[in-house]
């Protein structure tokens, strides 16, 4: 102890002269000696308590300011205060970021003083070393004798045999030590509230061996056998809980797992003995490295190098050198543990890790000493290779954690370990990159002496890379508002739905390979991981540059009874897809040229010769190619399936039916139904549909207004401002011509009228009062309308006025309601700028012109919500819808994500009712352009869209996630039109809308959500949005049935207005399939030759039911042909109050309050009644909620 | 009904009409004789034979509540009350009647007798002079929803149907709220409503070209009459006289010295233009200054740190630290 209170000195004193030293709470001291020899002294002082603070560093240090004089009130900080104030800012992220680690790191530490953990040690090492020694016996006949003890030996393939001459024996332990993080006081608390692991490498005596063990497995089987006996011995003699336990599902990885049996004292920790192996064995360590063939296969002639095989038996070995060069870099550089447990946090969130509930990244389980490796690699560079082009160069050793933790990630982010071997400095290099197709990262560190990454697909790999480039973003950009620390450590990113563009599941029960090599399955270690791999391998060429990563998820191996021997590899598995926009969705994949024959039947044979086919490009080569054959753009987007259905099919015989993707019930939710599109297709090619017919349609629209020749004014701008006509309505928008609109029934017969504005060139002429303008606007409607009837066939323009019977000057009440003869309809309002300045002086009034009229406080407001009104139909809806329509060029996903959000808030009777559109569109923005530097970027270089989804699917569970955990009370920026500079003081909360969405051309955030959500709702989409984000996280079997994402439930509301939906014109979008299932009904008397682009009978009751009772009740409604509608009384109103005239609902007496009582209460059944006589025809019953 | 009897019969000096809407739903209207205000003159509602109704149903149209108040006597008028929809249709067709209230009960007058305009300046243009008349929007009778809760004055014909209208024997029992077969109400209401919000195209023409015709006659007019009044400047404390554009009126009113610029007129009505000159000093000009700008700065970096800090220990009782 005294030694160690020595070199605990020391170290102080090293830290005071280091001016750039991090954070103070770093772990101070080892102490465990890690030269130590397993002695049981040794393992005692695993548990010192070492954690004192030390009083006072750095108040020596030089940075002291001259002392404050008396006259100063404020306390200028001391020396040490200010060092660490300026550390925080300058050798962090900012002082914030430097604060949370610190508040971080000790919560994912470990108590290391354990007086329990100690004694059981203790007792464990005595147990150990007291197991008596067996004699030699048959590999099998020892695994009969065991199995009576209820301990199966885990052989590794190839399993003895009764013909094998070699026999396994027990002898006790030549050493007992306590390896790995535990030792080395680095453990990070496992994911998922798994235990503690603490390391015990129980070394094998090296009589038990001979040289030759190398070969076939006999060291492995030796191991397994020596493991089972300590199994045995502890089961019998001590009260825990024994496991066997493998990494990555290999059984040559074989371990034991001790944990006690009821969790005492909460000392969360077990204990894995791994049986390991002296430096000096007498196995030739020579004849394992990259380049031997150590498995005697009969049916392989030429000798593959096993290299996992060798892996596995040089890992072994290493055990004791690892622990003790990591413990030399912990000593060197202060931050290390800080920066490793920033790292292994950072990896567990994104699954390189074992976890019970999460799906792991393939290949990455108990990876330790590669995370270890990686820092190693960071502070001491890598080692001289011929021919390596990129080398990393050490970085200095008086970083910050997390400036170590930047560079690893910067270092993950770039590199490509497919093309690319890293060896440590230090590390010898006879693992050469292997020649020939097979591809294998390697990483080799100077302590292991082999492949940290045996095992590793590389598209696991490459996932990491991905993973790193997001985080790397994340680091690099402007933290002012977003808040990185938590995106980056404390958010759990395993969940597939939102991390993948594509995810689908995998049924491997019936997977029988192809292409067998008896080696390579051997050289793996099981049949079920060697599908596994050639899945990565080869799902990986197949998509090649269409996914940026196409990694293996699956569940982690778990800890199994000891009388199971092997491992049991789950059957299901999932993929991930991270697409490259650019090239993910091609039709045609090419392959190698005519002329190279070699090439050209491997490439046939990879993807089958009834798949590939020979073609003429537009350059003049003629290549093998794949053409991936699609009828819509929605399929278009099922490209990477098909090819992975294909490829799974073709290489492993598994039929498409045991391929899960859950895309197809996304596409069926914005499409319309079938029997709709069935009457569609009937009418043939007639029928215009989709978004580029749409703005088709549009277009020559206004080439047709712009021809007319006999309007006053020439029109200078015709701009639409409709979600249909940017890419973003919930359904593809589908024009209704006369003959269809006869042939549909009448619940599918709702024309959709799309927005636009025309803007006459500047004029004179206009009258400088705003009334005037208005019936101005009027004349100009009528005269448009009626010179394109004249001019356009079949066309049907008319001007609407707006409840006509309403008053107030100021509101703009007309529109032009145009009906192409193709089907399409479109409603145009008149934009003239003057009403700006006419509306301001009515609300400001005119301080210099004495003879302005004074207007009434009525009026004004009346003008303060024509200006409002203005300035959102004529300002911000078209540049919102620029915008926007711009984002769906960019981002593909981006409109199909929009419309999935529109389709689900509608489905919650949210979306338009309390939400509005647009709000929805800057909300999806959010999540493409994260803080918008991408934006500002080349257009045609879409490179930097790390992290922006691909596909629809999976922007719609980012987007249920951000609204599931988004603290609307703290506003959202979306940098959509440039960098939003949020305003210091807070906008007044006039409106009833609880959002507030900025952008930089609305600082105060509420123009899309002055009208809703209100509190209230907002509460309720986040806890829908919680529900739905529930839901994804299910196993790949559930997400096939979209359905349920859109069950809505009714119990909540106070009353349910039932609908006579299967009359309504609207009802055919509606997405239970009750209603479309509807084909006759009680038909309603519309005419067969007017058609009301529009008409939505259901949506008008709504409106008026929410003006009537706005301060009575809340109205919910699916505005996509919804057939109920849900009212909330409003809070408080069921509680009897005094009466007053001029209170906004119907009430009756008290009943219980007497004769003199002045009290009232909410007449709810009167209430009731009345919105069933205003909705004579169109209300089925109304159900009212019993108290 | 037994439990309707127990209603009491006032409340907050209003009687509870009760209102019958079927078997189950009873409604309450509360009724109070109209008090004619003395303050308002213009109070067109005539004392004593005027109810004052509050919480009439929201579709209540003025045919049914005569039918409703049959058992007291006839009904002259209703007037309802809703801030959105008073005074509906005079205002809407009585253009720009904000400018004048004179011209404005010309317009009416106008419209209601189509006789020309007694105050048209008599000049050379005196045919033009015609008020025009404006042809309004066509209107259907459509039943007009108002807000839950809303109040309406319904005007007797005699005193004492008002006052029979609140006697206890016929409030006692809940009467039948009668319907009103002439407008419709439900789906049929929103279809009829969707056609007369899309009136002919001859008739959108005539109304807006009457409507433009009005507003060039009442520009006129103004026109004429700022004549009058020239001269009258704006004068502020010191003595100067500002000039503005003319705007509206095409005139520049007061003096004719220039033409004031629109940003400096903006500026002075906000009183920015009197501090915009302001010296800069040099900052760090003696040694304590420096000294002072540092110490500042060390200050500044302590707030931020501490500010940070007890962001920090927020989040962290909120137990933001544990990843998972």
């Amino acid at each position: 102890m005294a030694k160690n209170l020595k070199r605990k000195r020391e170290q102080g004193a090293t830290v005071e002269e280091d001016e750039s030293r991090g954070s103070e709470d770093l772990m101070s001291v080892d102490g465990l000696d890690p030269q130590g020899s397993g002695s049981e002294s040794e393992i005692g002082s695993v548990g010192d308590s070492e954690e004192e603070e030390w009083g006072g560093i750095g108040e020596g240090g030089g940075v002291d300011l001259p002392p404050s004089s008396g006259k100063h009130v404020l306390k200028v900080p001391a020396g040490h205060e200010l060092r660490e104030m300026k550390e925080a800012s300058e050798l962090y992220k900012s002082s914030s970021f430097k604060l949370q680690i610190d508040s971080l790191i000790p919560s994912v530490r470990p108590r290391f003083d354990r007086p329990a953990l100690e004694t059981f040690l203790r007792t464990l090492h005595e147990t150990i070393s007291s197991i008596p020694a067996v004699a030699p016996q048959h590999p099998l006949a020892a695994s009969r004798s065991l199995l009576k003890a209820g301990v199966a030996i885990p052989y590794a393939t190839p399993l003895p045999t009764e013909e094998t001459n070699w026999k396994v024996a027990f002898q006790p332990p030549s050493n007992i030590a306590l390896v790995g993080s535990w030792a080395n006081k680095l453990s990070v608390k496992p994911k998922d509230s798994e235990r503690y692991t603490v390391d015990l490498a129980v070394q094998m005596p090296n009589e038990l061996f001979q040289e030759k063990d190398y070969l076939n497995g006999r060291f492995f089987h030796k191991r397994a056998y020596y493991l089972s006996v300590i199994a045995a011995h502890i089961k019998k003699h001590l009260p825990v809980d024994v496991f066997h336990d493998s990494t990555n599902n290999d059984p040559r990885l074989s371990s034991l797992l001790i944990q006690s049996k009821e969790d005492e004292s909460g000392a969360n920790a077990r204990i894995r003995i791994l049986a390991t192996l002296a430096q000096d064995s007498p196995i030739s360590l020579k004849h394992v490295d990259s380049t031997h063939s150590n498995l005697r296969v009969s049916s392989s002639p030429n000798d593959a190098p096993t290299r996992r095989y060798n892996d596995a038996l040089l890992q072994s070995t290493s055990a004791v050198p690892h622990l003790l060069s990591t413990y030399e870099t912990k000593k060197d550089v202060d931050s290390f543990s800080d920066a490793l447990a920033l790292l292994r946090i950072w990896a567990n969130q994104r699954g390189y890790c074992r976890g019970r509930d999460g799906w792991s990244i393939h290949g990455f389980e108990d990876r330790g000493p590669f995370w270890v490796g990686l820092l190693e690699l960071m502070v001491k560079g890598d080692a001289q290779v011929k021919g390596s082009k990129s080398r990393v160069k050490p970085v200095g050793r008086g970083l910050s954690s997390y400036q170590l933790f930047k560079a690893t990630i910067g270092f993950l982010a770039r590199h490509d370990f497919a093309k690319e071997p890293v060896y440590l400095k230090g590390a010898d290099l006879k693992h050469t990159p292997s020649s020939g197709s097979e591809e294998l990262a390697i990483f080799v560190t100077a302590s292991s002496g082999f492949n940290l990454l045996s095992g590793v697909p590389l598209s696991s790999l490459e996932m990491l890379r991905n993973d790193a480039r997001c985080t790397l973003e994340i680091l690099n950009h402007d933290i002012s508002h977003d808040d990185p620390f938590s995106a980056v450590f404390l958010e759990d990113k395993r969940h597939v739905s939102e991390r993948f563009d594509i995810v689908i599941g995998v049924d491997l029960s019936s997977s029988r390979i192809k292409k067998r090599s008896e080696i390579h399955e051997l050289d793996v270690g099981s049949s079920g991981e060697f599908v596994l791999s050639s899945i990565a391998s080869i799902l990986r060429r197949g998509l090649g540059n269409r996914a940026k990563a196409v990694p293996i998820l699956r569940r982690s191996s778990a800890a199994r009874e000891l009388s199971q021997a092997h491992p049991f590899t789950p059957s299901i598995i999932q993929v991930g897809f991270i697409l490259d926009p650019v090239n993910a969705f091609l039709l045609v994949d090419r392959g190698p040229s005519v002329e190279e024959a070699e090439k050209n039947s491997e490439f046939r044979e990879f993807w089958g010769n009834d798949k590939t086919e020979l073609r003429r490009f537009k350059d003049g080569r003629i290549l093998e190619s794949v053409v991936w054959d699609v009828k819509t753009v929605d399929e278009k987007a099922h490209i990477p399936v098909l090819i992975a259905k294909h490829l799974l099919k073709h290489h492993f015989g598994i039929e498409e039916t045991s391929v899960f993707a859950w895309q197809p019930s996304f596409d069926t939710l914005i499409r319309l139904p079938k029997a709709i599109g069935d009457v569609h297709s009937r009418l043939g090619s007639s029928v215009s549909k989709g978004f580029r017919e749409a703005l088709f349609a549009f277009d020559s629209l206004v080439k047709r207004i712009k021809q007319l020749e006999d309007l006053p004014l020439s029109v200078a701008a015709i701009n639409p401002v409709h979600s249909a006509l940017r890419n973003t309505s919930a359904f593809t928008p589908t024009a209704v011509t006369t003959s269809a609109s006869s042939a549909l029934p009448p619940w599918a017969r709702y024309i959709p009228v799309m927005d636009i504005i025309i803007q006459f060139e500047k004029s004179p002429r206009w009258p400088d009062d705003l009334a005037a303008i208005l019936k101005m606007k009027l004349a100009f409607f009528e005269q448009i309308a009626r010179s394109l009837m004249k001019a356009v066939e079949g066309l049907t323009a008319r001007v609407v006025v707006d409840n006509p019977s309403q008053s107030a000057s100021f509101q703009d009440r007309g529109r032009l309601e145009i009906l192409t003869p193709e089907g399409w309809a479109f409603s145009a309002k008149i934009w003239h700028e003057r009403e700006a300045t006419l509306l301001d002086r009515s609300i400001e009034g005119e301080p210099n012109r004495p003879f302005a009229p004074k207007l009434s406080p009525r009026e004004k407001h009346a003008a303060v919500k024509a200006k409002d009104t203005y300035v959102r139909q004529f300002i911000a809806a078209p540049s919102h819808h620029r915008a926007v329509s711009n984002l769906c060029h960019r981002y593909p996903g981006f409109s199909g994500t929009v419309r999935l959000v529109k389709r689900w808030l509608a489905s919650h009777w949210l979306l338009d009712v309390h939400v509005s559109q647009e709000a929805v569109e800057l909300i999806c923005a959010k999540i493409f352009i994260g803080d918008g530097s991408s934006l500002s970027e080349d257009f045609d270089n879409p490179k930097d869209q790390v992290g922006a989804p691909v596909t629809k699917e999976r922007g719609f569970a980012v987007a249920i996630h951000f609204l599931g955990n988004w603290e609307w009370q703290g506003g959202l920026e979306v940098p959509l039109f440039g960098k939003v500079e949020v305003p210091a003081a807070q906008g007044s909360a006039g409106s009833p809308g609880a959002w507030v969405i900025r952008t930089s051309i609305d600082p105060n955030g509420k123009m899309w959500t002055s009208g809703g959500p209100d509190a209230v709702v907002a509460r309720r989409v986040t806890a829908f949005a919680k529900a739905t984000w529930d839901h994804l996280q299910g196993d790949p079997y559930s997400l096939k049935d979209t359905s349920i994402l859109n069950a809505h439930p009714t119990t909540e509301y106070d009353f349910v207005i039932h609908l006579e939906a299967s009359t309504f014109p609207r009802s055919y979008e509606n997405a239970s399939a009750e209603i479309r299932g509807v084909e006759t009904g009680q038909q309603i008397k519309f005419s067969k030759t007017e058609r009301r682009p529009g008409f939505d009978p259901a949506w008008l009751f709504l409106e008026d039911l929410r003006v009537v009772y706005e301060d009575t009740a809340m109205f919910f409604y699916d505005c996509f042909g919804g057939d109920k509608i849900g009212g909330v009384w409003l809070p408080g109103l069921r509680v009897p109050k005094q009466f007053k005239v001029r209170e906004r609902y119907s009430s009756t007496p008290n009943k219980k309050g007497g004769k003199k009582a002045t009290e009232v209460v909410l007449n709810e059944i009167t209430i009731i009644a009345e919105i069933e006589r205003m909705g004579q025809g169109l209300i089925k019953c109304i159900a009212v909620r019993q108290k | 009904m037994a439990s309707a009897r127990q209603q009491p019969l006032s409340i907050a000096g209003f009687t509870v009409l009760p209102v019958l809407y079927n078997k189950s739903a009873t409604h309450c209207i509360y009724a109070r004789i109209h008090e004619q205000a003395k303050a308002k003159a213009n109070d067109t509602l005539p004392g004593g034979r005027t109810l004052f109704l509050v919480n009439v149903p929201p579709d209540a149209t003025e045919r049914q509540l005569s039918l409703f108040f049959n058992y007291a006597g006839t009904v002259e008028r209703v007037e309802f009350y809703d801030d959105s929809t008073t005074d509906a249709l005079e205002e809407d067709i009585s253009i720009s009647s904000d400018e004048d209230s004179e011209v404005e009960q010309d317009v009416e007058t106008d419209h209601n007798t189509s006789q020309p305009p007694k105050k048209g300046k008599k000049s050379k243009e005196n045919a033009k002079k015609r008020l025009p008349e404006v042809v309004p929007l066509p209107t259907t009778p459509l039943r007009t929803l108002r807000r839950s809760g809303q109040t309406c004055h319904v005007v007797f014909l005699d005193p004492s149907s008002a006052e029979s209208a609140l006697a206890s024997s016929h409030v006692q029992k809940p009467r039948l709220w009668p319907s009103d077969p002439e407008v419709p109400t439900g789906l049929s209401h929103y279809l009829a409503q969707y056609d007369a919000i899309r009136p002919p195209l001859d008739v959108i023409r005539d109304h807006a070209r009457t409507a433009t015709d009005l507003y060039d006659y009442h520009r006129e007019k103004d026109r004429q009459k700022s004549k009058y009044k020239k001269g009258e400047a704006i004068v502020d404390e010191d003595g100067f006289t500002l000039v503005t554009r003319g705007g509206a009126y095409g005139k520049t009113l007061g003096g004719g010295v220039a033409v004031a610029d629109k940003k400096f007129v903006a500026e002075v009505s906000k009183g920015k233009r009197a501090k915009k000159k302001k010296k800069r000093e040099t900052e760090v000009f003696y040694a304590f200054q420096l000294h002072e700008k540092k110490r500042q700065a060390t200050l500044d970096l302590q707030a931020k740190f501490k500010q940070d800090v007890e962001k920090i220990a927020a989040q962290k009782a909120k137990r933001r630290f544990k990843p998972y």
